[in-house]
């Protein structure tokens, strides 16, 4: 087959799928299962900028250096403070285990780098709380890391327009209902899968956060949110992340980073 | 002083000569004040009164990082010194990495176990004992090979010049009224001082050996400075929210042939629970002597304020130590706390931390850092 009749046959067969998407009326677990999918980079590198916004109008900026890479078996992050200067050279490596296919999920295994201490420690699996502030922002750890499918039930509520963009909405219920926000409506682009959108619901059923993703950038072919707000509506708090110096399934992230000594040693740059 | 800041300098300007692609120039300053509290006779006297100013140097090109940390301090109390100001160097070394090793050469500090407060096996760098209830760790000058293959890791030290420990002013006092002069080791390539460390991070759990041949960090009662040998091991195993601890250490040489600490952490939210009990064998005494420690840590107002309180308590004589501090930000640059340290003795015997009773006092400090 010539290379012109390939890219013709190409561009059909996805003509055909979006046109297969459009016209079914999926449903909240098919487009769950559409947007998590969507590529992702087997490694980055982000420096994110955390603005953290209080009740009385106060700010603070913590600036950390993201790097990640994923083994099949393993996702490898560690993370290390670069601002305030109290902070600097703080750093968390944390291993996060894919699901199983029965839904069970093995605890990531975590460590602790303090600067003053001079040594790392080994910390409890981050699983377990879950619901904790991710470094004293409105995002809890839940947020950041991808949640299991399988912990969650799903219904699609129709489509909405956000910002411009129109989303599918879908109502995402915990099965266990052991998280502080156990109901979320997450808003999710119809053409490219992206999450726009998130409101969390407590136990009580009241609204209590609101995640806007914004700034969305396609980086060697796959999408960045490079800003993401959550804004607690219950305290009037709220927190923004914002990413920069995206680099994405570069020689660069060497693997010898991922490791507790190249935490001891500051190599994580 | 000079030839501290002569290395300083020398070092930080040798940056330059180094593939260094960033370089970072920070500090902080401190105004810290000491003073006594009941039931110290001499209630409310100024016993520190110091002023310090640390600059950091943190530079790195892509195998090879530098960092310098040294400094001023004044102290306002040291009239015998006409209010002299001494500069002092924590910390100046280069690394320089090579795929899976990496080495560090220069005054660096380390740190050994998995104990938080009274650790059994960190016998790498000794430590500046003037302020007995806050001890802080000095850098050693020292060669260190590393080998990273995970989930396994080696280190492994030379350090060719023995640095003793800083002792307290009461015990340095004593050496000087009974004319005992400290006798260093000669600085010699055989009286240098090696040390290794094994370590495997798995799921289940961080495990590691350590070795240790060198020299004791404080002096016999003759002033001398024997030989340590030291074979240890520590474990850390998370379980749930906590983390279980464990460390071993047999050293041949001493008296106290055995050494271990048994405990555990448990951090939830922006609370950290940590306990641990340590435990000393006496082989000429055969005796047990053991401590239980505990630190309870709890940051308010999105990590505005943190408190802390933290108890250690001999088990034989019943003495010890109670330390509350707290910290609070007023920005992100400057920082205040206070701290109020009481000691205790036993009900018999003053006991080893019964000793440092007039050490009873609070402490307040500011800090800005840049």
């Amino acid at each position: 087959m010539s290379i012109r009749k390939r890219i013709i046959l190409a561009l059909f067969l996805s003509l055909a799928v979006i046109s297969l998407v459009h016209a079914e009326e999926l449903t909240g677990l098919e487009v769950i299962k559409l947007a998590h999918d969507v590529p992702e980079p087997d490694s980055s590198s982000v420096v994110a900028t955390l603005l953290i916004h209080s009740k009385k109008g106060n700010e603070k900026t913590r600036q950390v250096i993201m790097k990640s890479k994923d083994y099949g078996d393993v996702t490898r992050e560690v993370i290390v403070f670069t601002s305030p200067k109290d902070v600097v050279g703080v750093g968390y490596l944390m291993f996060d285990y894919p699901e199983a296919e029965d839904g069970t999920k093995k605890d990531s295994d975590n460590w602790l780098y303090m600067p003053a201490l001079k040594k790392s420690k080994r910390i409890a699996a981050s699983g377990t709380d879950a619901g904790e502030n991710f470094m004293g922002t409105d995002f809890t750890y839940e947020d950041m890391g991808e949640r299991a499918i399988s912990k969650d039930t799903y219904t699609m509520l129709g489509k909405q327009d956000i910002d411009g963009v129109l989303c599918y909405m879908v109502k995402c219920e915990s099965i266990e209902r052991k998280e502080n926000d156990p109901v979320r409506v997450v808003y999710i682009g119809v053409e490219d899968l992206i999450l726009r959108k998130c409101e969390f619901y407590d136990r009580h059923g009241a609204l209590h956060r609101v995640l806007t993703c914004s700034d969305i950038e396609y980086i060697d072919g796959y999408a960045c949110t490079k800003e993401m707000k959550m804004e607690n509506v219950q305290s009037g708090t709220w927190s923004k992340i914002t990413m920069s110096d995206v680099v994405y399934n570069t020689a660069a992230i060497d693997d010898n980073i991922f490791t507790v000594n190249a935490l001891e040693q500051g190599r994580i740059r | 002083m000079r030839r501290t800041l002569v290395v300083f300098i020398a070092l930080s300007v040798s940056v330059f000569c180094l593939d260094a692609a960033d370089a970072y120039l920070s500090g902080e300053t401190t105004l810290g004040m000491v003073v006594s509290v009941p039931p110290v006779d001499d209630a409310g006297a100024i016993t520190k009164a110091m002023t310090s100013q640390i600059l950091e140097l943190d530079a790195y090109g892509d195998v090879t990082a530098l960092y310098v940390n040294g400094g001023l301090r004044f102290n306002a109390l040291d009239y015998t010194m006409d209010y002299t100001i001494s500069a002092f160097l924590s910390e100046a070394y280069v690394d320089f990495y090579l795929d899976k090793f990496s080495f560090r050469f220069g005054r660096q500090k380390a740190a050994w176990g998995v104990a938080e407060i009274s650790s059994a096996v960190d016998v790498i760098t000794p430590s500046d004992m003037s302020d007995p209830v806050n001890k802080t760790k000095m850098g050693i000058d020292a060669l260190k090979l590393s080998y990273d293959a995970f989930p396994f890791a080696f280190d492994v030290y030379w350090i060719p010049v023995f640095t003793p420990g800083v002792l307290p002013s009461s015990v340095s006092a004593m050496y000087s009224f009974y004319g005992i002069g400290l006798k260093k080791p000669e600085p010699c390539l055989e009286n240098g001082e090696f040390a290794a460390r094994a370590s495997a991070y798995t799921s289940a759990g961080d495990f590691m050996l350590y070795g240790y041949y060198g020299w004791e960090d404080i002096p016999s009662m003759t002033g001398e400075y024997d030989r340590l040998a030291m074979l240890g091991a520590s474990v850390a195993v998370p379980v749930g929210q906590i983390t279980l601890k464990g460390e071993l250490g047999w050293y041949p040489k001493r008296d106290v042939v055995l050494s271990g600490t048994a405990g555990f952490e448990w951090i939830k939210d922006d609370f950290t629970l940590i306990s641990e009990v340590y435990g000393e064998w006496n082989k000429e005494n055969e005796e047990l002597s053991t401590q239980v420690g505990g630190t309870v840590h709890y940051d308010l107002l999105d990590g505005d304020l943190s408190l802390s309180l933290s108890g250690i308590v001999e088990l034989r004589e019943l003495d010890g130590a109670v330390v509350f501090g707290m910290k609070y930000g007023l920005s992100d640059e400057l920082k205040l706390s206070a701290e109020a340290v009481y000691v205790f003795e036993g009900p018999d015997e003053a006991g080893t931390y019964g000793a440092y009773k007039n050490l009873n006092c609070a402490r307040f400090s500011v800090s800005y850092s840049f």
